[in-house]
């Protein structure tokens, strides 16, 4: 290749970032070495604590903000005069800015800020000890960072995505390797959104202190619960289509391009992004409400409307996805539906603003900068949700689509409810994450700044919008007569990015000078302000007796102590692994390696992934607890039960996703060329994998037993059984896709062998893992590791994975095969 | 207290001057029926929703003014109000009706104009011109009755209805004429249709609405609405 001086100022944007970052990354090195800061990182890579897990996501969260936010004022220089050119952004480099842009902000921003302010908060409101399985809160972590190292890796080698977040097939599924960044960093990413839910929802079902009942829960964990439940579903279906992306991008599969369908791609996307506009929008409604109790000095008015409507959100924001999708052309009759489900949200929202406004009516408003954060917010939010419902109208959102309206709309949501949220609970709970308290001066600058920069930045992007600008164009004409509408917004945003240099400002100076804050700086009225700041490792010692709504507020006021419970739940288990970390960096690694088709390293990485889940199942943190510290047989039982319950949620994840291949198998069989699926499938075949399979379940019911009553043969007999019949379903199933694969049926095909790969693939790799699992579980106990109650609970756990997975099978029988036969 | 006064003032001055531009963007002054329901649908719609917007705004207004902690105030704790069921109902109850007067419109219209809706009776009657759409990165083809095409510029009797029928030749694109209508997303696998009733004699912008790669934004076209009888020559010639 050619160097040319104008080739090297085309990609300087990338250049610069070279240049400018590995100096940087030098000097920080430095620094960390100078300053002994060695031993303070290698703690924080191994840490399970919640806090300072938060502490990470937070972090993390607030350095993408910054890059996000760069691209963000990169966006607005271009756009600040008719047909301008600013430096080398325009055209591709502009399309890869606003999809970096959208993506990192929500995906890793957004996202790691609420969830890290969750993990630091959700256990002290209600009681817990800790997130109810730290290890897995670690790995959790370490999966956002890692795909989010990823995602923004794919700049640094100059190929960012440049299809939007929502990368619309089939454009993106060109041959841009950024686009596969985007793909694998959110599968990873996502993955630790998941692990988190179903930590979250554990958390807050079953670590609750005595007394602290559902009716006394503070509105931030009720959101976040909710927020937590949505995310399940959410991400699930996110992950799945992701993975049916991947296979058109890598393997020559057709779900989304032109041969396939567009919009199934859409619909699946959708299903996921509107679930995720109230999983970002829920913790903050949620916070606020603990904020404006806080500062108006009354409790939040209307409890249980408050509540209700947190519930009535998250249902219907499952069923109004199609409103993304009004020019689709899916008919009036779908149009109609999800037109009405949309604006039925504005119920409950609405419900929500007015118990906003009315806790504050008699109250003594004290307008402290969290304070401020929430009064900027309310009529900022109203203005995103009234343009929402005029959105909600078909025939009007034919004209607002995909225009700069939807832009200024949606930024008005979130900023105006998730950002200014996040910003509310830094500074409302900073004692809780750093033991110290902002300045509040300079949190006011930030305040002012930031809410006037944000209103001259969104609100005349509605106008160019109604003028006639679509969104994502890199520039406009003159006679387009959009100029001062856009020559406003780019004023304000860089007015919103000064406010930021208030914010890190703020955070030096406290890092420096700050004085350590007390454990109740704002005279709070729930839990969390009873523990130190920071909280110590060791929360709730004692455990109160909660008896209110608002314990600590009550005790305050009556003059009494809060009562402590007599009786307490086991603290869930510490750990200090590095395999989370490994785990995390292989898989990242991996999914490097996967997107140049490296796939020699790629599947080392993949044995390293393996490897590091064995060492955690053999080296489990529980071996030295259960005999240490949890001597009471109760106490095991409810460890016990929490770890079940872990697994419903990662079952109910698995499940979700099963059921969208099952849909897209569904949807795509029978092709219209390739051979159909009543030429394909040998019944012989299918009936010995499930006369293998079937009966494992039986077999494992019968280890259960034998290791129920004590009887060792029967267990082993059990256990042998059932790993033998696993191994020859494997072999049943590999020597089925093996002719298939002879007879040159892969699944670049057709529609109908694509879906049936990806569906009954996926449940062949559940049948190895299973019998890898089990293996290793024999092993463990061959070699007497660890105490006997561990494995009995590790074989309670597996019955349940391996009772889905043949479940599954069924449900494969019934859909794939036995329509095929007919 | 004077610094955060002069704030308020340069917000509202910002949200002033896009509303004072607003009279005259291209949505809002439409050039054609169906442009002119949408219009008005966005303008009743818009109506209601600067009733909510005005009434929080008033009440968190008054509070914040009238609650806000200074030093003249007793210092004592407020009372301690959990709730009142009739206000509660009011703000359940209330949206509720504002919603079901959109609503109304809404479902009759969407039935009306969604693409793929059954075409009404009169139709038939009307003066109706079809026209064939190619889209394609970056660039527009326009094929009309007898044969005749037209790239990036696109020809029609004013007076008439336009009945565009849209295929793609390799990613989505959205085809839209602010002034003539609302859009409809172009697909590479299927077609889909778009209706413009009795659209007006004018020239006007045509974009491509959904982000289709590199030139996007000069993704453009412009329609040229002319009477008919000029609409006939060009055709001809």
């Amino acid at each position: 290749m050619k160097l040319s001086c104008e080739a090297l100022y085309a990609q300087s944007d990338v250049i610069l970032a070279w240049v400018l970052g590995l100096p940087a990354m030098a000097a920080l090195l430095l620094y960390i070495t100078k300053r002994r800061k060695w031993p303070l990182l290698l703690e924080y890579a191994r840490t399970t604590n919640h806090r300072k897990i938060g502490l990470m996501y937070i972090g993390g969260g607030l350095l993408f903000l910054f890059r996000g936010g760069l691209d963000a004022l990169l966006i607005r220089a271009q756009l600040l005069l008719p047909e301008w050119s600013f430096w080398v952004l325009q055209k591709d480099k502009y399309n890869g800015l606003f999809t970096t842009h959208g993506t990192i902000m929500i995906f890793f921003v957004a996202m790691p800020l609420l969830v890290g302010l969750m993990n630091v908060v959700v256990p002290l409101q209600i009681g817990a000890r800790d997130m109810a399985f730290p290890y897995l809160n670690a790995l959790s972590l370490w999966l956002f960072l890692g795909g989010a190292a990823l995602f923004n890796v794919s700049f640094l080698f100059a190929t960012p995505p440049t299809a939007g977040w929502t990368a619309y097939a089939p454009l993106a599924l060109g041959p841009n390797p950024g686009q596969s960044y985007y793909v694998y960093s959110l599968q990873i990413s996502g993955i630790g959104t998941l692990l988190t839910a179903i930590n979250l929802l554990t958390t807050i079902v079953r670590h609750r202190a005595p007394g602290m009942t559902w009716a006394r829960l503070p509105l931030f964990t009720w959101a976040s619960l909710v927020a937590a439940a949505l995310m399940l579903f959410a991400f699930s279906a996110l992950s799945a289509g992701l993975l049916l992306m991947l296979m058109d991008r890598q393997f020559g599969t057709d779900f989304f391009t032109g041969a396939g369908s567009p919009i199934y791609w859409q619909h699946l996307f959708w299903i996921f992004g509107h679930p995720e506009v109230y999983i970002l929008a829920l913790p903050a409604f949620g916070l606020f409400s603990d904020i404006i109790a806080t500062f108006a000095k009354k409790p939040v008015y209307g409890y249980g409307a408050m509540v209700l409507s947190i519930i009535l959100i998250g249902f219907l924001g499952l069923m109004v996805w199609v409103h993304h999708m009004f020019t689709v052309g899916l008919g009036p009759i779908a149009n109609t539906f999800f037109a009405l489900s949309t604006m039925a949200i504005a119920v409950p929202t609405g419900i929500k603003v007015f118990n906003w406004l009315f806790t504050m009516r008699g109250g003594r408003l004290q307008m402290t900068t969290p304070m401020l954060f929430a009064l900027g917010f309310i009529p900022s939010f109203v203005v995103g949700g009234v343009t929402g419902v005029m959105l909600a109208v078909p025939v009007a959102d034919f004209q607002f689509h995909d225009s700069y309206f939807v832009v200024g709309h949606f930024h008005y949501t979130i900023v105006g409810s998730t950002i200014l949220g996040i910003f509310a609970g830094l500074y409302y709970w900073y004692p809780k994450l750093t033991g110290k308290q902002l300045n509040e001066r300079l949190g006011k600058w930030h305040f002012w700044l930031f809410i006037a920069g944000f209103h001259m930045t969104f609100l005349p992007m509605h106008f160019a919008g109604l003028q006639g600008m679509p969104r994502r164009t890199y520039t406009y004409s003159a006679a387009d007569g959009v100029f001062g509408y856009n020559a406003i917004s780019s004023a304000g945003a860089f007015l919103m990015g000064a406010s930021m240099l208030f914010l890190v400002w703020n955070v030096v100076r406290t890092h420096r000078h700050g004085r350590p804050a007390p454990a109740d700086p704002w005279d709070g009225r729930t839990l969390e302000w009873t523990v130190g700041s920071p909280p110590p490792e060791q929360t709730f010692e004692p455990m109160p007796q909660v008896q209110s709504a608002e314990p600590l507020w009550q005790a305050k006021r009556s003059g009494r102590l809060m009562a402590e419970a007599r009786q307490t739940r086991p603290a869930p288990v510490p750990a200090r692994p590095l395999t989370p970390l490994v785990l995390a960096g292989a898989l990242t690694a991996g999914a490097m390696a996967m997107i140049y088709r490296w796939y020699v390293p790629a599947a080392l990485c993949a044995a390293v992934v393996l490897a590091a889940m064995l060492i955690r199942s053999w080296r489990d943190e529980r071996i030295d607890w259960y005999a240490g510290h949890v001597r009471r047989e109760a106490d095991r039982q409810t460890l016990y039960a929490d770890k079940r319950a872990g697994v419903w949620g990662y079952l109910t994840m698995d499940a979700i996703v099963f059921a969208v291949f099952f849909v897209t198998y569904v949807l795509y069989t029978p092709s219209a060329q390739g051979p159909q699926p009543g030429e394909l499938f040998e019944p012989g075949s299918v009936l010995l994998a499930t006369l293998l399979l079937l009966p494992s379940s039986a077999t494992l019911v019968l280890a259960e037993r034998g290791l129920r009553r004590g009887a060792p043969r029967l267990m082993w007999l059990g256990l042998g059984a059932t790993l033998a019949l696993a191994l020859g379903f494997a072999i049943a199933e590999g020597r089925e896709f093996y002719t298939y694969a002879q007879q040159g049926y892969t699944p670049a095909t057709s529609g109908f062998l694509a879906a049936y790969y990806v569906l009954v693939g996926l449940h062949f790799a559940h049948v190895l893992f299973g019998a890898g699992w089990l293996a290793s579980l024999m092993l463990q106990r061959r070699a007497g590791h660890g105490p006997p109650a561990l494995l009995e609970e590790k074989q309670r756990i597996f019955g349940l994975y391996w009772h889905f997975v043949d479940a599954v099978w069924i449900g494969i029988v019934a859909i794939v095969y036995v329509p095929s036969l007919l | 207290m004077r610094r955060s006064g002069r704030l308020l003032c340069l917000l509202g001055g910002s949200a002033l001057l896009p509303l004072a531009g607003g009279c005259s963007v291209r949505v809002l002054e439409p050039a054609s029926e169906t442009a002119d329901e949408q219009a008005k649908l966005i303008a009743l719609s818009f109506a209601i929703m600067v009733v909510v917007t005005a009434t929080v705004l008033a009440l968190l207004a008054r509070f914040v003014y009238r609650y806000r902690e200074r030093p003249g105030r007793e210092p004592g704790l407020p009372e301690q109000t959990r709730g009142n069921r009739w206000l509660e109902l009011s703000w359940i109850v209330v949206p509720i009706l504002l919603l079901a007067v959109l609503a109304v419109p809404t479902v009759r219209l969407t039935m009306a104009q969604s693409p793929g809706a059954e075409l009404p009776a009169d139709d038939a009657e009307a003066q109706v011109v079809h026209v064939e759409v190619q889209a394609e990165q970056f660039a527009w083809t326009f094929r009309y009755a007898g044969g005749k095409t037209s790239h990036d510029t696109l020809y029609l009797p004013a007076g008439y209805t336009a009945v565009f029928h849209l295929q793609s030749r390799d990613v989505i694109h959205s085809f839209w004429i602010p002034k003539l209508g609302g859009k409809v997303d172009v697909f590479p696998d299927r077609e889909t249709t778009l209706r413009l009733v009795d659209v007006k004699a004018g020239e006007y912008q045509g974009k491509c609405a959904e982000f289709c790669g590199t030139e996007h934004a000069w993704m453009r076209f412009t329609a040229h609405v002319v009477d008919p009888a000029a609409y006939e020559a060009w055709l001809a010639g």
